[in-house]
Formats: C-alpha cells, sequence, structure tokens
C-alpha cells in the first residue's frame, strides 16, 4: 500500500505524470541501517521479522532465539536468524555549478538545462521517497554546500525539500569535491547518496575522492551523470563563438575543425567519470537530458528494483 | 629590370592585400553558443592550433604570391640589361654600325645564313629616326665604309646594305672599330650627340678575342648583337694544304691536308687531292675540335708550278665554303746545291771536297731523289749562277764583295736558306756582312770572331743539343758519336744579347758556338764553325747523316708557304728564276680580281697586291710559263663557328665607353618572355594551395 502526497504542486513536479510510477519504489540492494521500521532490509537481524536462516548457538547469546524444538529434536543447540527491515535515507545532492546551465530554454522533454533535468529528476524522486514512507534530504553544492537539508520523511519536511529544489540557480564557481566533503561531516548515519552532476570539473579525481569518503562509511553512492547532447556534439555551423558558463573566457572556432578532437576528448571524459565512479564502489548511471525525465526514472527504479 | 606597363604595378601592388581583405570580408560571423565543455574545445583547438596555422599561413602566402605573381606577369618585366643602343630612339645621335661580312657569316642554320639573320638586325639600327646620322662599315679583312663621316642618308646605308654579301675573308675586327672610331670622334662635337657603336656579327673566338674597344671616343655606347645561334652549328674545313719537303719531279711526295673538326663528334674524314692529272686521297678519324693531319702520296709528272685542290668528300655542314681549298706546288727536277767556294773541285781532301760528298753522298737519300752541286767561284756569284739552286753552301769562299753579300742576303730572304762553312777569319767578316745585309730580319744567335790569341787546337765538342736536328737523328749514342771528334782551327764567337739559346746547336769546350742556325724570314742560315781538313769530322760515321739532316732542315725551312689568305695584302719577293719583272703578267683566279703591281728591286722582283681574291690560285707568268703561283684561300680562322662569350667584352670597353652584348635570340621579345613563366608560377601558387587544402584538411 502506498501513501500519497498532496501539496499544492510545484514547478517541477508533475503529479499526473507521476502517477504512472505509483507502482515504482526507490529500493537499494544493500542492508541499509534505518531510523523506524521499514521495508527496506536492514543491517540488524533481530528476533521480530522475516526468519532467514539458522546458525549454530554460542555461549553468551540470547536464549530466546535458541530454536528449541530442534534442540529438543537433534540434541543440538541453534538459533534462529530474522532479517530486520527498516525505512531507507536517501541524500539527493545537485550539482548547482555554472556548466549545469548549459542547455536553458528548452523544455523538460525537449532537452532542457542540465540543472533543470536534475531539478525535475530530483523533486520526482523525493515524492516517490517519501510516498513510500521513507526518508530523503537535499544537498544543493556549487563553490561549496550551499544548501542542506537532512533526511527526513515528513511532509512539510519534503515540501520544503521541493521548493528548495526548485529555488536552485547555477553559480559560475564550482567546488564539487568540498561541498561533498561538507556534506559527508553533517551526515552522521548511513543511507543511499544519490549526486545528480555533470562532473565538469578540473579534477574528478578529487570528487571522487570525496564520494569514497561516503563509501567508506558505507554509504550507497549513486552517481547520476548528467549530459546534454549538445555537450556529445558540437553543432553544425560555419563559425560559433562558444562562451564558458564558469567564467572561463570564450574562443571562435569553426566546429567542423575540431569535431572529431572535441568528441574523443568528450568521450575520454565520461569514459574516466564512469572508471572512477565503478572503481569507487559507487552505481554509476549516465543520463542523457534528450531522454525525457519520467523515462528516466523509470528505468532507473526499474533497475535498482532488480 | 624595367617593365612594359609598370603603371600596372601601382594598381596592381595593393591587390597583394587581396587574399586579406577578401578573408577578413568573407570570414563567418561567429554565433554565440554558451557551452559547458569549453575546456575541450580549448585542448582540441591548441592540438590542432599547429597544423592550422602552418595552414592557414601557408595559403595566405600562397594566395597572396600568387596575386604577386600575376600582377607582376601583367606588368610585362623585362629581364637583363637595357639596350644601349635603341633603333628608335629620338635624339641627335651620330650612329656606326660595323656589320661582319667575313666567311664565316656564311654558315648555314636552319636553312637560313647567319647573314640574313644579320642584315636584317643591322637594318633595324639604320631606320629613320630623327636626329641620326649614322654610317655603315662592312668589316672583312679590312673595313669598307659606304660613307667618310656619319651622315643623314640612311636609305644610301639600307641599299649598301642590301647589296652586301659575304666575302671569303676574316675579319679585322680591330680596323674595323678603329675606323669607326674616327667617324664617331668626327662628330663628337657636340656634347649632346649620342655616339653610338652597333657591331653585328657572330664574333668568333679566335677573331674578337683581342679586340680592344678603348681606341673608341669616351661616352660611345657599345652595342654588340650576336646573330650567332645558341648550338655552334657543325663543321668540317680544310684548313691547310701542302706538301712534306720539296716536290720532285717524277718522285714521291706526300700531301698534307690539316682538316679542322669544329663539331662535338670525332668524324671519318675523306679528302681528296687533285693536282696536275693526278687524284689522290687520304682518310681518316678526326677528333672533336682538334685538327688532324691526314696525308697521300703522290707522284707527279709535271715539273714547274702545279695548281691543285683539296677537298672534302660527302660532307654536309653549316660552312661548305671551307670543305675546299686550292694549293701550288712547285715540282722540281731536283735538289740543287750550289757551293761557293774558291777551293777548285779538283782539289781532294779540302774543305769543300768533304762538304760536297756529304751533300751528295755515293747512295741517295730517301727523301731527295736526284741531287746536284753546282760550284761557283765567288767572283761569278751572281743571280743567274744561283736561280736553280735550292740551297746555298758556303765555304772557303775567301772575302766575299758587298754585292755578293747583298745577293746572298736576297737569296736569303727570298726563302732559300745558306749553309756556311766558316773556317777562316774572313769567314767571320763575311758574316757580319751578311747579318748587316739581311737586317733585323736575320737573327744571329752569336757573332763569329777572327781567332785571336793562340791557335784553337784539339778543341771538342762538350755541347750538343741532342733533342733537336741534326742531332736528334743519333739519340742516345750522340754523346757516344761526338766524343772522338777534335777540331783545330775555326772562329772565336760571342753570344749576342737576345739571342734564342737553341739556335746554338753543339759548342766547343771553350764556349765558342760550333753549329748555329739563325732564321730569316721563311730560310735560315746555318753556320759550321770548323775547319774540316784540319779536324777528324769528315772522317767519322757522323760527319754525312749530320750535314744531311741539317740539309732537310734547312731545305724544309726555307720552303716557302705559298698560301695567302683572301682579301689580305701581298707582298712577294719572286723567286729568283722568274726574272725581271717586265714581261711578267699575273693572271687571277678570276678575271675581275684585283691582280695589283709587279716591281724590279734590288734582290729581284717584287708582286704586291693590296687584297687578293679568291679562293683561286694567283699565277705570275712570263708568256705561258708560270713562274710563281701563289694560292688564295679563306683563312682558317673562319672555320671555327664558336663565339666569344659575351662576358668577355665587358673589360675591353674600358671607362665611360658602357657595353651591351645582345643575343639574336635574346632581342627584346626574349626580354619580354618571362611573364610567361611568371604566370606559370601563379598557377602552379594555386595549384600548390589546392593541394595544401587536400593534405592539410580537417
Amino acid at each position: 500500500m502506498s501513501t500519497t502526497l498532496t501539496h499544492a504542486a510545484g514547478r517541477f513536479l508533475d503529479l499526473k505524470a507521476l502517477a504512472a510510477l505509483q507502482h515504482r519504489r526507490f529500493t537499494t540492494r544493500h542492508r541499509i541501517e534505518g531510523a523506524y521500521s521499514g521495508r527496506h532490509p536492514s543491517r540488524q537481524q533481530g528476533g521480530a521479522g522475516e526468519f532467514v536462516d539458522f546458525r549454530e548457538y554460542v555461549d553468551g547469546e540470547d536464549l530466546r532465539r535458541l530454536d528449541w524444538k530442534v534442540f529438543a529434536r537433534t540434541g543440538r543447540a541453534y538459533i534462529r536468524l530474522f532479517q530486520d527491515e527498516t525505512n531507507l535515507r536517501c541524500m539527493l545532492v545537485i550539482d548547482a555549478s555554472g556548466s549545469m546551465r548549459f542547455g536553458a530554454g528548452a523544455g523538460p522533454d525537449a532537452g532542457g538545462s542540465k540543472l533543470e533535468y536534475a531539478q525535475y529528476l530530483a523533486t520526482a524522486l523525493s515524492q516517490i521517497i517519501a510516498r513510500q514512507q521513507d526518508q530523503v534530504g537535499l544537498g544543493v553544492i556549487s563553490e561549496g554546500l550551499r544548501e542542506f537539508l537532512p533526511p527526513g520523511g515528513a511532509r512539510p519536511h519534503v515540501a520544503l525539500l521541493q521548493e528548495t529544489i526548485e529555488k536552485i540557480h547555477t553559480r559560475p564557481v564550482t567546488d564539487l569535491a568540498g561541498g561533498l566533503r561538507t556534506l559527508f561531516q553533517r551526515l552522521t548515519r548511513r543511507g543511499v547518496l544519490l549526486v545528480m552532476s555533470d562532473f565538469l570539473v578540473d579534477r574528478p579525481e578529487e570528487v571522487f575522492a570525496a564520494l569514497r569518503l561516503f563509501r567508506h562509511r558505507r554509504w550507497e553512492v549513486v552517481i547520476l551523470h548528467l549530459v546534454h547532447p549538445d555537450e556529445e556534439r558540437l553543432p553544425e555551423g560555419l563559425a560559433y563563438r562558444f562562451e564558458g558558463l564558469e567564467n572561463d573566457g570564450h574562443v571562435d572556432v569553426t566546429p567542423a575543425d575540431i569535431r572529431r578532437l572535441y568528441q574523443e576528448r568528450f568521450e575520454a571524459h565520461a569514459a574516466a567519470v564512469r572508471t572512477l565512479a565503478l572503481a569507487g564502489g559507487c552505481d554509476y548511471r549516465r543520463v542523457s537530458t534528450a531522454t525525457p525525465y519520467l523515462q528516466t526514472l523509470g528505468g532507473f527504479l526499474v533497475e535498482r528494483s532488480g | 629590370m624595367s617593365f612594359l606597363h609598370p603603371w600596372l604595378l601601382g594598381l596592381g601592388l595593393p591587390a597583394v592585400a587581396l587574399p586579406v581583405v577578401i578573408h577578413w570580408l568573407t570570414r563567418p560571423r561567429p554565433r554565440r553558443l554558451p557551452i559547458s565543455t569549453l575546456r575541450f574545445i580549448q585542448e582540441a583547438i591548441r592540438q590542432r592550433r599547429a597544423v592550422h596555422r602552418l595552414r592557414d599561413l601557408l595559403i595566405l602566402g600562397l594566395r597572396t604570391a600568387a596575386v604577386l605573381l600575376l600582377v607582376w606577369a601583367f606588368a610585362r618585366p623585362l629581364i637583363g640589361d637595357r639596350p644601349l643602343v635603341s633603333p628608335g630612339e629620338a635624339g641627335e645621335a651620330a650612329r656606326v654600325v660595323i656589320l661582319d661580312v667575313s666567311q664565316s657569316l656564311a654558315a648555314d642554320v636552319r636553312g637560313i645564313q647567319l647573314f640574313e639573320r644579320a642584315r636584317p638586325a643591322a637594318a633595324g639600327y639604320l631606320a629613320y629616326v630623327p636626329g641620326l646620322r649614322a654610317n655603315l662599315v662592312l668589316a672583312g679583312a679590312r673595313p669598307r665604309a659606304v660613307f667618310e663621316r656619319p651622315s643623314s642618308n640612311l636609305a644610301a646605308l639600307r641599299e649598301a646594305l642590301a647589296e652586301a654579301r659575304v666575302r671569303p675573308e676574316r675579319i679585322d675586327a680591330q680596323a674595323a672599330i678603329t675606323a669607326a672610331s674616327d667617324m664617331l670622334a668626327k662628330a663628337a662635337g657636340d656634347a649632346e650627340t649620342r655616339l653610338e657603336l652597333v657591331i653585328v656579327s657572330d664574333f668568333q673566338r679566335d677573331n674578337w678575342s683581342r679586340v680592344d674597344f678603348s681606341v673608341l671616343p669616351e661616352r660611345t655606347r657599345i652595342q654588340l648583337e650576336s646573330v650567332a645561334p645558341p648550338e655552334t652549328p657543325a663543321n668540317l674545313a680544310v684548313l691547310r694544304v701542302g706538301s712534306q719537303g720539296q716536290a720532285e719531279l717524277g718522285g714521291a711526295v706526300t700531301l698534307e691536308a690539316e682538316v679542322g673538326n669544329y663539331s662535338p663528334a670525332p668524324r671519318q674524314v675523306r679528302v681528296e687531292f687533285t693536282a696536275g692529272d693526278g687524284v689522290y686521297r687520304a682518310e681518316g678519324l678526326c677528333p672533336p675540335q682538334a685538327r688532324t693531319t691526314l696525308t697521300t702520296t703522290a707522284v707527279l709528272q709535271a715539273g714547274g708550278w702545279q695548281t691543285g685542290r683539296a677537298r672534302l668528300l660527302n660532307v654536309e655542314d653549316a660552312l661548305p665554303e671551307d670543305d675546299a681549298r686550292p694549293f701550288v706546288l712547285d715540282v722540281r727536277p731536283g735538289t740543287v746545291y750550289a757551293l761557293v767556294t774558291r777551293e777548285p773541285a779538283s782539289q781532294l781532301a779540302s774543305s769543300s771536297y768533304y762538304l760536297e760528298r756529304a751533300l751528295v753522298p755515293a747512295r741517295p737519300r730517301e727523301t731527295r731523289g736526284t741531287e746536284k752541286v753546282i760550284r761557283v767561284r765567288p767572283d761569278q756569284l751572281d743571280r743567274d749562277a744561283l736561280a736553280a739552286a735550292d740551297l746555298v753552301a758556303v765555304d772557303h769562299p775567301g772575302k766575299l764583295s758587298a754585292e755578293h753579300v747583298a745577293l746572298l742576303a736576297a737569296f736569303l730572304q727570298r726563302g732559300r736558306s745558306i749553309l756556311y762553312v766558316a773556317a777562316e777569319p774572313v769567314d767571320a767578316v763575311n758574316l757580319k756582312q751578311l747579318a748587316d745585309a739581311a737586317g733585323p730580319a736575320l737573327k744571329m744567335p752569336v757573332e763569329f770572331l777572327p781567332p785571336s790569341g793562340p791557335a784553337r787546337k784539339e778543341q771538342r765538342w762538350t755541347f750538343v743539343r741532342a733533342n733537336l736536328t741534326p742531332f736528334s737523328l743519333f739519340g742516345d749514342a750522340v754523346s757516344a758519336a761526338v766524343a772522338p771528334l777534335r777540331f783545330n782551327g775555326g772562329l772565336n764567337a760571342r753570344p749576342l744579347p737576345g739571342a734564342l739559346a737553341d739556335d746554338v746547336l753543339a759548342a766547343y769546350g771553350d764556349s765558342t758556338a760550333a753549329l748555329v742556325t739563325a732564321t730569316c724570314g721563311a730560310a735560315t742560315l746555318a753556320v759550321l764553325n770548323a775547319d774540316l781538313p784540319a779536324s777528324n769530322l769528315p772522317g767519322s760515321p757522323l760527319f754525312v747523316p749530320m750535314v744531311g739532316e741539317l740539309v732537310d732542315r734547312l731545305l724544309g725551312g726555307g720552303r716557302r708557304e705559298e698560301t695567302v689568305f683572301c682579301g689580305e695584302t701581298v707582298i712577294v719577293d719572286l723567286p729568283p728564276d722568274a726574272g725581271p719583272a717586265a714581261g711578267l703578267r699575273v693572271v687571277p683566279p678570276e678575271p675581275a680580281a684585283e691582280t695589283g703591281a709587279l716591281s724590279d728591286e734590288p734582290g729581284g722582283s717584287v708582286w704586291r697586291c693590296p687584297a687578293v681574291g679568291g679562293p683561286g690560285v694567283y699565277r705570275v707568268a712570263r708568256g705561258e710559263t708560270t713562274c710563281f703561283a701563289l694560292a688564295a684561300a679563306i683563312p682558317p680562322e673562319e672555320s671555327d663557328l664558336r663565339p666569344l662569350d659575351a662576358n668577355a667584352f665587358e673589360s675591353g670597353s674600358g671607362p665611360g665607353r658602357p657595353i651591351h652584348f645582345l643575343a639574336h635570340t635574346g632581342r627584346e621579345d626574349r626580354r619580354d618572355s618571362w611573364w610567361v613563366w611568371l604566370a606559370v608560377a601563379c598557377v602552379a601558387c594555386l595549384l600548390v594551395e589546392v593541394l595544401a587544402l587536400r593534405l592539410l584538411r580537417t
């Protein structure tokens, strides 16, 4: 049974569209630590919950968990193991650097800016996570951790979160790695960290070094690498003046002259991000903003539900 | 360098910037596009920038060069020195045009005579221009000017030019330039008047290598216009014809022809000699750019002066006129020696006895068929006595009178050699008088003096020139041959300053000359300083062959060169047997040819002709009998058609006389031919640009 959240729909919240995903759940493949009882397997193996296995008794263990019937029948002491279920704590992290503004002006399904795409995606995810009685938090990173909402499941919290998402604006300066470190310091309990970024930073290694901190604390880290289709290949045309989005000047060029080299470098960058993510034990998914966000979200949820 | 259309440079040079302007005007206006991946664009540009910059610079350079070359081509550059004399240049000018009419101008190049190229070239300089006074000098063996000084009657000059013909002569270039210099000097009064000398010739190497232009007035502009083709045409020629030794009646004589092969390849050549009624042929291989002597043996059955002709068979070359050459031979019954001595023929073991035996040995020599010695007493010495002699031997003549000495000197001057055996003190006086009578033409190496002091005894020849005639005959055995010789008596001698050392062929131990020779024109005087009866020389095996070799040399050296060159002045001392000038007449090869004049002089008759015609044979005849014959032939220099390099003329003009060499094939049209190459270079630039765009395309 799912709980329906009802509040005034924001700019990025389309409840009608999300209705198609009402049977989808944001799950995790790992056992997690939750504050409350929920529907996700907990790292705790208590006396309640679903029976999963037997194990020989070890001195000092709670005799209440001893399977007396087996002991009476075989004379050997076994205890019964049960899997606890708890709720999920998901931390949504949105990169609000200048490069995320690329593609602004188009609609959500026509390849708008990467930030807009991330806003749509984060709003929908927050709605889905909250609907399944899980907790969702938000971190907005530009020159540092600009916004931080700790995970929560209350309806006002989710509304505040979605309002915060709606108000996100890009900043020309970015320090994604620094923001992640700050976020790490402020998060005390494990959960799922979902990072939406284009990873167009000078040193991606530092970003993933910060993410490894989360992994060391046994967070599940999910990377959504946002890519705009116009970034993958340069536009057709005789001459362009390309202007940087992060105060990095401009350059006049004929795209045809460097098209192949550019594509090679971009693909090399994407491959490097993917490699770093997988090497760090992160779940990586490359998301093209040309794909409608609901389709992306649906696929993402299906993939995670296994 | 000048330009035919220089104004186009003013219009065209700004067009060099055209590629840059076109590039600036047509460059695309960039569309602004914010992009997040600027770093990748910048990295890609950095990688491509080096190649692109090279391509852009290359293309810009090629386009600019193409425009520059096109502008240059349209301006029609005139490369090379500007002619100093332009036919159409107006203003007061005195111009002398020297036209080479020598035989080499008859060379045929691709069906056209060089002279027919030279004639219009010269005519161009004689076209009417206001203020121009000109003269035409036809230059052969001597210059022939149409007028005495430059004239404005250019029509007459062009008419004379139209009538000009090639002459079988060599050009006396210096004489022509001197004549032109005189004309220009007369016209040089006004400083505003341009002085111009134009020479139209093929500028043969042999004729022009020593020309001096400094005789011309200063500020004379000298323009040399060559009609020589770029490639020297191949030519074969008979350069000289003659006989080896004296031709004797009924005896074998070796005819020789010197053939010049002025072509880059060796040629197999056949020469046909026609002498008298006989025809003889010689054949041989002539190496390229060299002279080769071909010989054949002839037996002449008629005596006296024989005329003949040698011609090349089956030869096609640039100058057919020099493929044949006339020659004359003086065929004598046999060698006749006149022995002037006061010793009687009956006196055995005398000096003249030994000398006569050496001159006419018991076995005739191979080189001389019949030989005869005519003894002449000094008091009977006259022209008739010596008329038939080929060589005069003087031995113990006693004191010769001045008349006799003058007769012997005239004999020498007419090409007959003398062998003088000096033993008595009076011989020193005779020789001194002979040297004085012959004048500077006789160059004695030593002066013989009467013996003084102790008598000369047991002298030996300590020095002989083993490499020269007559001692070269003996080879390495000459030292052993002369070692036993002992001499008594003889004259003293002292060397004369400036004498040739090679003229002293043998010397005694006291450095006294023993055997000397001295040239006198075409003849030679040999003096054997020895008292033959007082020495063992007559009895030695050296004596007869030595005298024979010496006589051969005297006979050969005394042979007159019976060939002169057409157009040149001839002064011939007729042989003694020609007799007085009265009754003699000159028969030229052509009836219209100049014959000159005959005169009597103390030494005999003389024939003078200011310019012989020909080619052919001149005969001096008394009645129907030929007393002397002379072949007039084309000078051999005319057969070598190689021109002198243009740079050789630069040093000969002197200060104030600019000189310009203009090749016939490089006239104004050639100077203006560079625009074609510039246009080709322009197209090449565009092609290279296309290639660069393809190779460096993105």
